[in-house]
């Protein structure tokens, strides 16, 4: 079976004016199909960048990256944009719903760029996408009207919708107060437990109990790579 | 699928931000308007009547350009020759046109007009449809048919009243009767000024020589031999008819195949109209650059958005799009008001026009919005979504997804952006200051000229021109005599206070002391007819004795006896020629300095008799001075005329008064203009300006915070964030101002000193240190604003 996503010694360097930092330095990494990794480590340890990268939205110094078997670096602007609408679906830390939209068409939003679809089409998935988290009586509500917890479910909806081969998610529950983040983390374990592959980004050692791969990192490296068995039993709590 | 909620969200975003559409879109309706009012009224006047008649929109002329002697249009004459050259004879379809001044009499009064005669295939050739009654057929040129006449829609009004039944009424043209058979439409007036139309019934009949020939051209190719065949025969023609001693062979007439509008304008209504558009395009130009930083600012402002849409798989054609979108909704409904704002603007122009003018304009000076308005505006709004739209849209969406996600607006790609919206910024100021220096120097130049005229001085008089009717009748000694004549016949009518006939385009130079050729003023170098009589300073007039048999003796103004000989005593002083027959003349006497209207162009004057120096062209001017109305200084005149032994042709009577009341209404108007104008093109510009001030601020509000919570006073915070903005309004000012002096430095030849630098200067600096200070208001306010919001506020903002 392909892995979803491959790194062979990815590295990554920024260079401003007269400082150059190394974020990731030689980074190994194989995902297979329906893992949950949960990415962790201190402030600067490079995990977002690292989540970046494999988002398609920022580019490698150096190395090579598969995602499900296909070569996606050195890659034109579109072909990557291409590769994010169909494969990848994105949760943000800040949610980022576009404010003007409302959740309907916040959700629908990624369909619209892969094309094919009637409205009526992109509606339903939408509708079906937003029953999932439970916002269906949401649909015609703008983000600014829904509580956090609300949003972030809207923007799992919005990451679910294209069928992703791949889940990312940057400290999904950093700006949820703990109830909405449980409510958030069981939304992923559900994913997780239908078979999606998912890479989480986070420092809160509670969320990392739902992975089924943790690993640590520490300034642009990988500094322990663990899988655990336990976490099955929080999706059956959740 | 994806365009259509692009469009929507457009029109979402756009309903949301309502101040922000209304403001784009009274800067992109105000200038596409003033734009399209501005390109129909010049192309009007300029361009609308090139199609005389709907089947002939091919119809050229020919223009002479005779540099060896003053003989610019074809003879009657030259025909027979003319019609024997081969590529004359390439031609199809051509003829003549014999343009005259004829008077309109009835019992009680009269008026002079600009006719023409023309032959019976006339009205066919230019395929034109009488209003009313018919055009000629030949049995009206059979010599003993009765005199009929054609008129033009504008006699029909003023003189009929535009009453159905004129046809079959008679008219007394130059004495004689004519049964008015037709009405001339008025939008097929041609030639342009002709008021009514003669038959040419042959030589004999035929007002003057001088014919216009027009022709249909078949192609490029025929019409280039054909513009070299008739300038080398008008060069042998012209030629032939000057003495070996003034013959320049390095000299040769030109005649050049014209549009009948190229030949109205002596071939300059390209440049006139590349002009006119040129500003056109630089006002639309200025409020691209505003539209397009305001839509800089606001897409940057949605720069998350757009990376949020990136992250999510949006191409980058699909975020333009998505910006292009809500650019596109702005143009199109400013497309459609300015349209209509210019439709209502040209009704308004005509009504004003028709008010101010009257009959005086020219019949073709109708303004509406017709289809190449329409094409042009579509072109001008293509230039603005270009310009405005696509290109910030376009720039906008290289930016880093993840920079923009992480880092908001700021960070490399803020930077970035701000960087580009600057240099617009500075460009805007740029272009928008020059443009004001140059119209604000313009209408101040035109404003002083127009307070140095004394308009009085010009009542009652008047100017034209004479000739023999044919170049067989002419001889100096008869030239000399008939101007005598004149002069006499003027003298003793009580009707004038004034006359002269005079001789100018003298081809002498006047010499300074050290035998170089004075060109620090205009001369006006004339020779005048016996009987002239100048207020003199010292010295005496010219008398009969001044002939050829005597030694030549000259007249000068006082002031170029004071630039030539300072406070020397002038008279018995010869002024020195550059002339091989005269390169002297003895000075008898020092006139006043004639008044001129503009008293910044006060000229030297030179004057000869022209007992000696008689003229040697079939052409002379006459300048007569009455107390009359003009239409009883006219009548005047052709009855002294008409008391001469040989008829004299004269052109159309230059009224100085008249033409200088019309002077003065172009001149205020065209001040107005300018006012209008560069007040709009600031306007725009401080909109931009404080746009652009106010996004800077926004995008800066954390910074401002920070400051502020540290400790910064309100005063230091206002003078960071206006030196920073002000460096690049101040590159643009400088700029400006540069190329603006340059251009003033080389413009004072253009002017002989009339205009000197020191005026163009002055006008420039001070618009622009008014253009500064509207900048530095531009970019304060906002500040201001900023420094009312508490830090904690601003903190929170980010």
């Amino acid at each position: 079976m392909n892995s979803v996503i491959q790194l062979n010694n990815i590295e990554k360097r920024f260079q401003t004016d007269e400082i150059a930092t190394q974020a990731l330095d030689g980074i190994n990494l194989v995902v297979e199909p329906g893992e949950f990794v949960a990415i962790t480590g201190p402030s600067g340890c490079g995990k977002s960048t690292l989540l970046s990268i494999l988002g398609l939205i920022d580019e490698p110094s150096n190395g090579e990256y598969f995602i499900s078997g296909n070569q996606a670096f050195n890659l034109s602007s579109d072909e990557r944009a291409h590769i994010r609408a169909n494969h990848i679906g994105f949760i943000f830390q800040a949610f980022n719903l576009i404010s003007d939209l409302n959740v309907l068409e916040n959700v629908m939003l990624p369909l619209t760029y892969i094309g094919g679809m009637s409205q009526k089409e992109m509606e339903q998935k939408a509708k079906d996408a937003l029953a999932m988290v439970g916002l269906e009586n949401r649909i015609n509500h703008f983000p600014s009207q829904l509580s956090g917890g609300q949003q972030q479910r809207a923007a799992v909806a919005r990451a679910l919708i294209n069928s992703p081969d791949l889940i990312l998610a940057d400290e999904p529950t950093g700006n949820l107060d703990s109830n909405n983040a449980q409510q958030v983390l069981g939304l992923l374990s559900e994913l997780h437990a239908a078979g999606k592959t998912i890479c989480m980004v986070t420092h809160d050692i509670e969320s990392t109990t739902y992975a089924s791969r943790v690993i640590s990192m520490l300034d642009g490296t990988i500094l322990r790579d663990k899988k655990q068995l336990e976490h099955a039993s929080k999706v059956v709590g959740a | 699928m994806g365009l259509l909620l692009d469009f929507r969200y457009a029109l979402r975003n756009i309903a949301k931000s309502m101040r922000f559409t209304l403001l784009m879109m009274f800067i992109m309706v105000g200038s596409l308007t003033i734009s399209l009012i501005g390109f129909n009224y010049i192309y009007t006047v300029a361009f609308s009547h090139s199609q005389v008649g709907s089947g002939s929109p091919e119809i050229r002329i020919f223009k002479v350009r005779n540099p060896i002697s003053m003989q610019n249009r074809f003879e009657y004459s030259m025909l027979p020759q003319l019609r024997e050259l081969d590529e004359v004879k390439q031609l199809e379809e051509w003829l003549y046109i014999a343009p005259a001044s004829v008077w309109v009499s009835d019992a009680e009064r009269g008026n002079h007009y600009r006719g023409s005669y023309v032959d019976e295939r006339f009205f066919q050739f230019l395929d034109i449809k009488p209003a009313l009654g018919r055009f000629y057929t030949a049995e009206d040129f059979v010599g003993a048919a009765q005199n009929v006449v054609v008129i033009s829609d504008y006699l029909w009004l003023h003189l009929f009243q535009g009453s159905k039944d004129v046809i079959g009424r008679t008219m007394v043209v130059d004495q004689k009767s004519y049964e008015i058979i037709g009405v001339m439409p008025k939008h097929n007036n041609f030639p342009i000024f002709s008021k009514l139309w003669l038959p040419l019934k042959g030589n004999n009949t035929a007002p003057a020589d001088a014919i216009d020939i027009i022709y249909k051209m078949p192609n490029e190719v025929v019409e280039a031999k054909l513009e070299q065949r008739l300038s080398l025969f008008f060069t042998d023609y012209a030629q032939q008819r000057i003495s070996q001693s003034e013959l320049e062979v390095d000299k040769a007439v030109r005649v050049e195949s014209m549009t009948l509008v190229e030949y109205n304008t002596d071939g300059e209504v390209v440049f006139i109209f590349t002009l006119f558009m040129a500003g056109i395009v630089l006002i639309l130009l200025i409020s691209s650059i505003n539209i397009g930083n305001l839509l800089f600012a606001k897409i940057i402002e949605r720069q998350k958005e757009s990376a949020i849409r990136a992250a999510i798989g949006a191409k980058k054609l699909r975020v333009v799009q998505q910006h292009a979108c809500e650019g596109l909704v702005y143009c199109v409904s400013s497309w459609v008001v300015a349209l209509l704002l210019t439709d209502l603007g040209l009704r308004a122009l005509n009504f004003f026009m028709n008010m101010m003018f009257g009959g005086k304009m020219p019949y073709w000076w109708y303004w509406q919005l017709n289809t190449i308005t329409i094409l042009v505006s579509l072109l001008l709004i293509s230039f603005v979504f270009a310009i405005a739209v696509l290109l910030p849209a376009v720039k906008t969406a290289n930016f880093n997804i993840n920079d923009v996600l992480r880092d908001g607006t700021r960070g490399a790609t803020g930077k970035q952006a701000g960087l580009m919206s600057k240099r617009l910024l500075s460009l805007q100021v740029t272009l928008v200051s020059f443009m004001l220096m140059a119209s604000s120097t313009i209408g101040y130049v035109m404003y002083s000229m127009a307070g140095n005229i004394d308009g009085e001085t010009l009542k009652g008089v008047y100017s034209t021109e004479l000739q023999f009717q044919t170049e067989s009748e002419f001889s100096s000694d008869k030239a000399v005599e008939m101007a005598s004549a004149l002069v006499v016949g003027m003298t003793l009518d009580p009707a004038f206070k004034e006359g002269r006939v005079y001789q100018r385009d003298m081809e002498l130079d006047v010499l300074t002391s050290e035998g170089e050729v004075y060109t620090d003023k205009i001369i006006n170098i004339e020779a005048v007819s016996h009987l002239f009589k100048r207020e003199l300073q010292s010295g005496r007039n010219f008398t009969a004795q001044d002939n050829t048999e005597a030694a030549p003796v000259v007249i000068i103004s006082q002031s170029l006896a004071h630039a030539l000989f300072g406070s020397e005593e002038v008279l018995g002083h010869s002024l020195m020629l550059r002339d091989a027959k005269w390169p002297s003349a003895k000075i008898v006497g020092i006139a006043v300095d004639e008044m001129s209207v503009v008293a910044s162009d006060r000229r030297h004057e030179v004057y000869f008799s022209f007992r000696q120096y008689a003229p040697r062209e079939n052409a002379m001017a006459v300048k007569f001075i009455t107390e009359l109305p003009p239409s009883q200084s006219y009548e005047a005149f052709y009855r002294v005329l008409g008391r001469l032994s040989s008829k004299l042709e004269t052109s159309y009577i230059f009224d100085h008064y008249d033409n200088h009341r019309s002077m003065m209404g172009a001149f205020t108007s065209i001040i107005y203009v300018f006012l209008l104008v560069g007040g709009f093109a600031l306007t725009l510009s401080l909109i931009g300006i404080y746009a652009m001030g106010l996004s800077n601020i926004n995008k800066s509000s954390y910074e401002i915070g920070i400051r502020r919570a540290l400790g910064s006073k309100d005063r230091q915070i206002m003078l960071l964030f206006i030196k920073k903005n002000l460096t690049h309004t101040v590159t643009g000012l400088t700029i400006s101002a540069l190329i603006f002096y340059i251009l003033c430095y080389l413009a004072v030849d253009f002017f002989r000193g009339i205009v000197p630098f020191s005026v163009m200067f002055g006008a420039g600096s001070i618009t622009l240190l008014l253009v500064f200070a509207a900048v530095c208001l531009a970019l304060y306010i906002p500040v201001k604003r900023s420094i009312k919001v508490q830090p904690a506020v601003s903190l929170r903002m980010e």
